[in-house]
């Protein structure tokens, strides 16, 4: 019997390479590597939108927790009393386009903002180009410690992990120096539950950072948290804030106050 | 002449595209997973950016996407209003949003009528706000979608350490 011969050639991908080409490209462009989610918040709390005009009955029992958010200063209040502000300087880091360098200023010293995001005596980048109100890439709040409200203030350091989360001790207090702290000692940050060994690397990535006035914010509601777990609106907020605080830094006390427990926040403007 | 043998279909074959194919076929599995997890009820606007939150949520319904940049603000991709113009004004309702908004509503309304759903149920609006807005301009965009019906208001952010 003649058996055909069967000469092997290779398919031709050329038609399903073009449809890859073609594909990969579209999905690529598509598709976004940072994943986006919500912050959920309930309205203002101002007569004009609120429906229903009764309002409900003050309840003596209730926390009616705040948190104000000034230029200067965070406020924690609460029922009938008010916790001692925690007094900040807001610097605000820039980041330059053309050699990706970081540059951190204290807004105070870029003038006034004009209409266009640009400032009166912006700082400039090493080509030349000025900053803009729109090229924050971060809002930094560093803790003031003032005897008085008049007193100018010393900035207070504190020690960080290398990803920017505030080590405490067993009291929930701020570590001030690396003294005593070797691999092998235990320490806690201010999430729950989050006591570790120091391992060898992370003892290096460790620094004496500015301490984040938004870490002073969080280990202070934390505090309130547990203590007022049975109160009616233990889980409410109400974040109060200036008219030009800028959003990032509202969105930031919003994510303390909710890692902090208070998960039903509601928004409202300060003397408004 | 042993050079010449080295030219590609010298002996009638073509470029051996095999070993790419099998590449191709990994970076396009990926990718279609990716944007299969991902879903599309949330795509970020141009021109802004977005803060960054711890928060984990992320949106299960359909919303209404407002956005504010740092020029305008656009209800679903339509421009309404001037951001500096609005950061101005005395009034808490940006009165050029409040008519696009409501229009919308109306809309939503209609199409839960049809769907046999409950018309009157708060409208969800998520805003996307650029993140060196003015709490001002934040407010007033909150209170106008108060306004015209919209109480269910998130904001989109950029997930932190997103796995």
């Amino acid at each position: 019997m003649a058996q055909k011969k069967f000469k092997y050639t290779e398919p031709d991908l050329l038609p399903v390479m073009n449809l890859f080409s073609v594909l990969i490209p579209f999905l690529l462009s598509i598709s976004t590597f940072q994943k986006l989610g919500i912050v959920e918040v309930t309205l203002p709390e101002r007569s004009d939108m609120v429906m229903n005009e009764d309002p409900p009955e003050p309840d003596d029992q209730a926390l009616n927790l705040t948190v104000a958010v000034t230029n200067d200063y965070l406020q924690i209040v609460a029922r009938g009393g008010m916790m001692p502000m925690i007094f900040y300087k807001e610097m605000w880091t820039f980041r330059c386009k053309s050699d990706n360098d970081t540059t951190t200023i204290d807004p105070k010293t870029l003038g006034e903002v004009k209409e266009d995001g640009t400032f009166t005596n912006p700082a400039k980048c090493k080509d030349g180009k000025e900053t803009n109100k729109y090229e924050i890439e971060q809002v930094h709040l560093w803790t003031l410690l003032k005897q008085t409200e008049e007193d100018v203030g010393v900035p207070v350091t504190s020690l960080y992990a290398k990803d920017d989360s505030a080590y405490v001790d067993g009291n929930n207090e701020f570590i001030t120096s690396r003294n005593g702290i070797q691999v092998g000692s235990v320490i806690q940050t201010l999430q729950e539950s989050s006591a570790r060994k120091i391992t060898a690397e992370k003892l290096a990535g460790m620094k004496l950072a500015p301490r984040s006035a938004y870490d002073e914010l969080a280990k202070s509601l934390i505090g309130i948290h547990t203590r007022f777990i049975d109160a009616p609106d233990a889980d409410n907020i109400i974040v109060l804030a200036d008219d030009n605080a800028i959003f990032d830094k509202v969105i930031s006390v919003m994510d303390r106050a909710r890692d902090s427990g208070f998960w039903k926040i509601s928004l409202a403007k300060l003397g408004g | 002449m042993a050079r010449k043998n080295r030219k590609y279909g010298a002996n009638g074959e073509g470029l051996s595209l095999t070993s790419m194919m099998d590449m191709f076929t990994i970076v396009l599995v990926f990718l279609i997973k990716q944007v299969d997890s991902e879903g599309n009820l949330l795509t970020q606007a141009e021109n802004l950016k977005l803060p960054i939150s711890t928060s984990l949520k992320t949106s299960k319904e359909i919303a209404l996407t407002v956005v504010v940049d740092s020029k305008q603000i656009l209800v679903d991709n339509e421009a309404v209003a001037e951001t500096p113009a609005v950061a101005k004004q005395d009034s808490l309702m940006i009165a050029s949003m409040i008519p696009a908004l409501e229009k919308k509503r109306e809309e939503e309304k209609k199409s839960a009528l049809a769907k046999g759903d409950e018309p009157d149920q708060a409208g969800n609006v998520i805003v996307q706000l650029d993140k060196n807005t003015s709490y001002d301009v934040m407010y007033k965009v909150m209170a106008s979608c108060g306004w015209a019906g919209y109480t269910n208001i998130a904001f989109a952010v950029i997930m932190k350490n997103a796995e």
